[in-house]
């Protein structure tokens, strides 16, 4: 009957587009034009009310008039949440209360979202680069009176000074962040470094101001608990302000710098030895990585390659004999691999020492993009290269984000280690860099007082005066940690070793050291002691929640508006500044993992730097069935049970025993929110789930041939590749005839102009276009072949970020958010496995592995 | 209207392959061409649509005094075909006569007559040497080919500045030891002459040959037509523009 009704109303009011409610709109204001003949309805054209609300509420057709008020209460059984049946009650309410906040939220936001359309509407009409040569041109005169920056500093900085000191009232303190964000909204749409250096700024009075309203108005405790608590709070946040400031200075001008050209005939090029040191890892590991060293674009004399066995494997020695490379062993293992390294340097004479960890496979144009700058630069005494990994480390694997978004190792070697370039402070990573020896042999090989040997030796040659380079292009790749136990295990060396350098060779104290060069490695250092302040971040909430303790003596509400724009700004600085190389959110997600375990090594290492020994990091392992990682993610089960809790008896505080203090309790109740957002993403990452296979495959896309033993010759594209096998990809065809598997083929792949064929043979055939082939026993120059036609090609990693989404804050959020729950069902349900498997009175199956 | 001749002192190095399909190709971009067969093995047409080189051609037409286009073919793909015909005797030409004869065709000024000449030194291979625009060398990947960067001299001091040279390998197959290292030879004798892509040794060819196709007609994903349209597309750019002036017709 409605549906009848509204047919007349479409035809009366010739709805053009009956089933779009603008059309219905529309027709409602405006009359049809004048001469258009009326159209007849059609039933099936006009949506039928009743049908619709009936198919979203799951009511049958011809279902009793009570199932019309029950199925607006209680979902349908498809659409239940699975394992959940109580919430299938709250499930409509809570769906459509989430929907109507939804609609508020929008609506109440639609001022803002137009007034940052305005804004970057504004800013589109600055015309920068022309505002900024006029500034400079008027500037210029002034700048160039003696000590003239110095004092333009000084007076930045005391403006600074007096822009976070004073004391506003509430609405003081809103205006700022009102005129702070929009003057950041323009900023962040203009090109080129000052901008972004007055991103920066902005974010470094935002807190300022935070940190001297802090510091001067709340803290005043009552008793000694409070006090204890409240510094301890005060003291996290301090670590974070510090490190803002240092982090600041240190990447405030990266300088991107570019290779330089050789000089000179290559008969007189320095003379190279290329060291791959190695314990434990298995050949396949090492095999490309010595095949790449002897395919390097380097003239042959000149170049020599050495296999440093700390393994003393017989193995390794024929397989460095049977391709020509040099074999060093040492009789015990002292000091691991600077020990290593230190033995060949006495047994070996070249003039620039290349080392590669054993798995770091590099390209063929590493020595020439990597040597002139040691030509260029007589002091110059060490070049490093980014560390790239080609495989998916823990937090990409188990979260999903390969290749999306930037990993952990991202942001120093995207941004941190250029910024320290530009104050000469570029630290040894060790692997994937050229020393030269002089220098080297000068301060006594490479350091063993520590457990981060590399970052060790960097600063004994900085202090003696010798100058480092960075060049941001990858020219090796390598395999990622396996698991996140190895992973955690790496980190912690290397925040050991770090705080074993803070403590016996700082580098605030002791000569030789520019100041810049000072706060650069101490920024390095004191990075890895974010353990302790983040536990306490993650706790703070509950001296309240819990014990009623105020730590902070502040309103709440005037709390989150000094805070607001501290965070605001940061997070905009931030992004503008690094969103490339790290999104927003994630760098809490990496040191929220890692917390715990950095922790305590970093505060042994302090009270006593001897204690602790070298952990090798395990290369190559395999993931054979997927499993909850619980050793490692208990620390977080705990935290995670802790902050649960808070949350239960925060709810209880805000209806029943402290509606006094809502806007408190809520702070509190917010601040522990995010925290379980960040431990489930965390709980995420434990979740390993299964490698398929072991060899690592590379996605690429190269011209390929695949020649078939009839005399054809089909052209095709490699999509990936590996030291085992290659997948090739041909045009469909209906007519394709499936190459049977073991059918042996040939593959042709091209280094420069010249091309190689591999013997290989079919391992799959979908008759699709796809097909895998596996590579037989390959002769010497068949695998430097293929290494060099794969692994070793000079632009193998220039387009790796090229699929990389852009930061979006709050996006990113979102996807965090999902992770966490996410995270939170896969710790529910290991939990859940965990006590089956220890119930005998649940029957339960042998396998253990998740699907 | 622009010449294009495939020649070689070497015989069987894959010239008439060369010709078919970038007329073929050539024709498939828009640009109207006449393949000329001046080779009495008269195998052009095999790639073109013909089953068996046909009796009839451009010989017959002149010994008998008429005009040599009589004898032209065209086949669905739009290319037009001088077969050579079988040959009863020899008969020879004098100098300048294809040149004049090619005038006579009078064909569109953005037009490409593509010429598949007899081994080097014959007759009518030495006077389409004297009046192609662009004239491509053509070798096969053996260890025969490398002995004639020596000789090739002799036969560019005749050409004219306006006339522009190349080589074309074919018969690459890197999976033989020999032909890697003539390859490579190869290479470093011709240096910037070579075209960017090689014609590799496949099979696709005389299969496509035996249906009476192109190997992208016939099998599109051979390596040998991703090769053959390689060559066709810097044929057609080294052809160089259309050079303007009054359009004619076939």
């Amino acid at each position: 009957m409605l549906h009848a009704a509204l047919i007349w109303l479409a035809e009366a009011w010739q709805v053009r587009e009956p089933a779009r409610w603008s059309s219905w709109l529309w027709s409602a204001f405006v009359k049809p034009a004048p001469g258009t003949h009326a159209r007849a309805m059609k039933s099936e054209h006009v949506p039928d009310p009743v049908a619709g609300l009936a198919h979203m509420l799951g009511v049958a057709r011809a279902a009793p008039w009570w199932h019309w008020p029950w199925r607006a209460l209680v979902l349908p059984m498809a659409q239940r949440p699975r394992g959940w049946p109580v919430l299938a009650l709250l499930g409509r309410g809570a769906s459509t209360l989430w929907s109507l906040a939804g609609a508020l939220l929008w609506a109440v936001l639609w001022p803002l979202r137009m007034l940052m359309r305005a804004l970057d509407r504004l800013a589109e009409r600055l015309d920068a680069p022309a505002i900024g040569a006029r500034v400079d041109h008027a500037l210029a005169p002034l700048l160039h009176l003696p000590g003239m920056r110095w004092c333009i500093l000084a007076g930045g900085l005391l403006a600074a000074l007096v822009v976070m000191t004073t004391p506003f009232n509430w609405l003081g303190q809103f205006a700022f962040l009102l005129l702070a964000w929009m003057l950041s909204m323009i900023l962040r749409r203009l090109p080129g470094r000052f901008p972004a250096l007055a991103l920066a700024t902005i974010s470094l009075t935002a807190m300022g101001r935070y940190a001297w309203w802090r510091m001067t108005t709340t803290l005043e405790f009552d008793t000694w608990t409070q006090a204890l608590l409240g510094y301890g709070l005060l003291a996290a946040e301090a670590y974070t302000w510090l490190i803002v400031v240092l982090g600041f200075i240190q990447t405030a001008w990266p300088l991107k710098r570019q290779p330089a050209p050789l000089q000179g005939d290559p008969s007189h090029w320095p003379t190279v030895d290329i060291f791959i040191p190695t314990y434990n890892e298995p050949l396949s590991v090492v095999r490309p990585t010595v095949l790449a060293a002897l395919a390097m674009d380097w003239p042959h004399e000149r170049l020599n390659v050495y296999i440093l066995d700390d393994g003393r494997r017989d193995e390794f020695r024929a397989f460095a004999k049977e391709v020509g490379v040099h074999y060093i062993t040492r009789p015990d293992n002292r000091h691991a691999k600077a020990g290593n390294l230190n033995h060949a340097l006495q047994q070996t004479d070249g003039e620039l020492v290349a080392i590669f960890d054993c798995d770091h496979v590099p390209t063929r144009a590493f020595l020439k993009t990597s040597v002139g700058w040691f030509q260029r630069d007589p002091r110059c005494a060490m070049l490093q290269t980014p560390h790239h990994f080609f495989s998916p480390d823990p937090f990409e694997r188990n979260l999903g984000t390969f290749r999306r978004i930037p990993n952990e190792g991202a942001l120093f070697y995207g941004l941190v280690q250029d910024g320290n370039d530009f104050w000469n402070a570029t630290f040894f990573c060790g692997s994937c860099a050229i020393i030269r020896r002089a220098p080297l042999m000068e301060i006594g090989g490479i350091a063993v007082e520590t457990v981060t040997e590399d970052a060790h030796t960097a600063l004994k040659l900085h202090r003696r005066g010798y100058t480092t380079a960075y060049i941001n292009e990858a020219q090796a790749a390598g395999l990622a940690t396996e698991s996140l136990s190895a992973h955690v295990s790496q980190r912690m060396r290397w925040a050991r070793g770090m705080a074993q350098i803070f403590r016996t060779d700082n580098p605030f104290l002791g000569r030789g050291l520019t100041l810049w060069q000072r706060i650069c490695y101490g920024n390095a250092m004191l990075h890895f002691f974010f353990g302790l302040p983040r536990l306490v971040f993650l706790t703070a909430p509950m001296a309240y929640l819990f014990f009623h303790i105020y730590i902070i003596h502040a309103h709440a509400a005037l709390l989150a508006l000094y805070v607001l724009p501290y965070i605001l700004q940061s997070s905009i600085a931030n992004a503008h500044l690094q969103g490339k190389f790290r999104h927003t959110f994630w760098a809490e997600v990496y040191e929220t993992v890692l917390a715990w375990y950095i922790a305590l090594p970093t505060t042994l290492a302090m009270i006593n730097p001897k204690v602790g020994k070298f952990n090798v990091t395990a290369k190559g392992g395999l993931i054979e069935r997927s499993y909850f990682d619980w050793s490692t993610a208990l620390p977080y089960t705990a935290l995670v049970i802790l902050n649960l809790a808070a949350l239960a008896f925060g709810a209880v505080r805000l209806f029943w025993w402290n509606t006094d203090e809502t806007a408190t309790v809520l702070l509190n109740l917010v601040w522990t929110g995010y925290s379980v957002l960040m431990l489930g993403a965390a709980m995420g990452v434990a979740a390993e789930s299964r490698q398929v296979r072991r060899m690592h495959r590379v996605a690429v896309r190269l011209p390929a041939v695949l020649y078939l033993q009839d005399g054809r010759a089909l052209h095709a594209t490699c999509t990936d590749y590996s030291m085992t096998g290659l997948g090739l990809e041909l045009a469909a065809d209906q007519d394709w005839q499936e190459l049977p598997v073991g059918e042996p083929v040939h593959v042709g792949l091209w280094w420069d102009e010249h091309e190689c064929a591999l013997p290989a043979t079919v391992m799959l055939d979908h008759g699709r276009g796809s097909i895998g082939v596996q590579f037989g026993e390959l002769t010497r120059n068949e695998q430097i072949a293929l290494v060099q036609c794969t692994f070793a090609r000079p632009d193998s990693w220039t387009h790796w970020n090229d699929g990389q989404e852009e930061d979006r804050p709050l996006l990113g959020l979102q996807e965090i958010t999902r992770l966490g729950l996410r995270g939170y069902r896969t710790l529910g349900s290991a939990l859940w496995l965990a006590i089956r498997v220890r119930l005998p009175a649940f029957k339960l199956s042998q396998a253990v592995a998740k699907p | 209207m622009r010449c294009l001749a495939f020649v070689s002192p070497l015989g069987g190095v894959g010239r008439t392959t060369l010709a078919a399909h970038c007329a073929t190709l050539l024709a498939a971009s828009g640009t109207p061409v006449l393949a000329f067969d001046l080779s009495p093995q008269n195998t052009l047409g095999l790639h073109l649509g013909l089953s068996a080189p046909p009796e009839q051609g451009w010989q017959a037409a002149v010994r008998d005094g008429g005009w040599l286009g009589e004898a032209a073919l065209e086949n669905s793909a739009g290319v037009r075909l001088l077969p050579h015909g079988t040959l009863a005797h020899r008969t020879s030409q004098p100098q300048g006569w294809l040149a004049e004869q090619l005038a006579l065709l009078d064909l569109p000024t953005d037009g490409v007559a593509v010429l598949d000449t007899p081994t080097l030194p014959a007759p009518m291979a030495q006077q389409a040497l004297l009046c192609a625009d662009l004239v491509v060398l053509v070798l096969d990947v053996s260890p025969r080919a490398v002995h004639v960067h020596a000789t090739w001299q002799s036969w560019i001091g005749r050409l004219q500045p306006t006339q522009r040279w190349a080589v074309a390998l074919n018969g690459v197959d890197p999976r033989s030891a020999i032909r890697r290292g003539t390859l490579a030879r190869l290479r470093a004798q011709w240096g910037e002459r070579l075209l960017p892509y090689a014609l590799h040794q496949d099979e696709h060819v005389p299969q496509a040959q035996e249906r009476a196709l192109c190997v992208h007609q016939s099998m599109p994903q051979a390596q040998a037509a991703h090769d053959l349209q390689g060559i066709a597309a810097w044929v057609s750019e080294a052809l160089g523009p259309a050079p303007t002036g009054r359009q004619g017709a076939l």
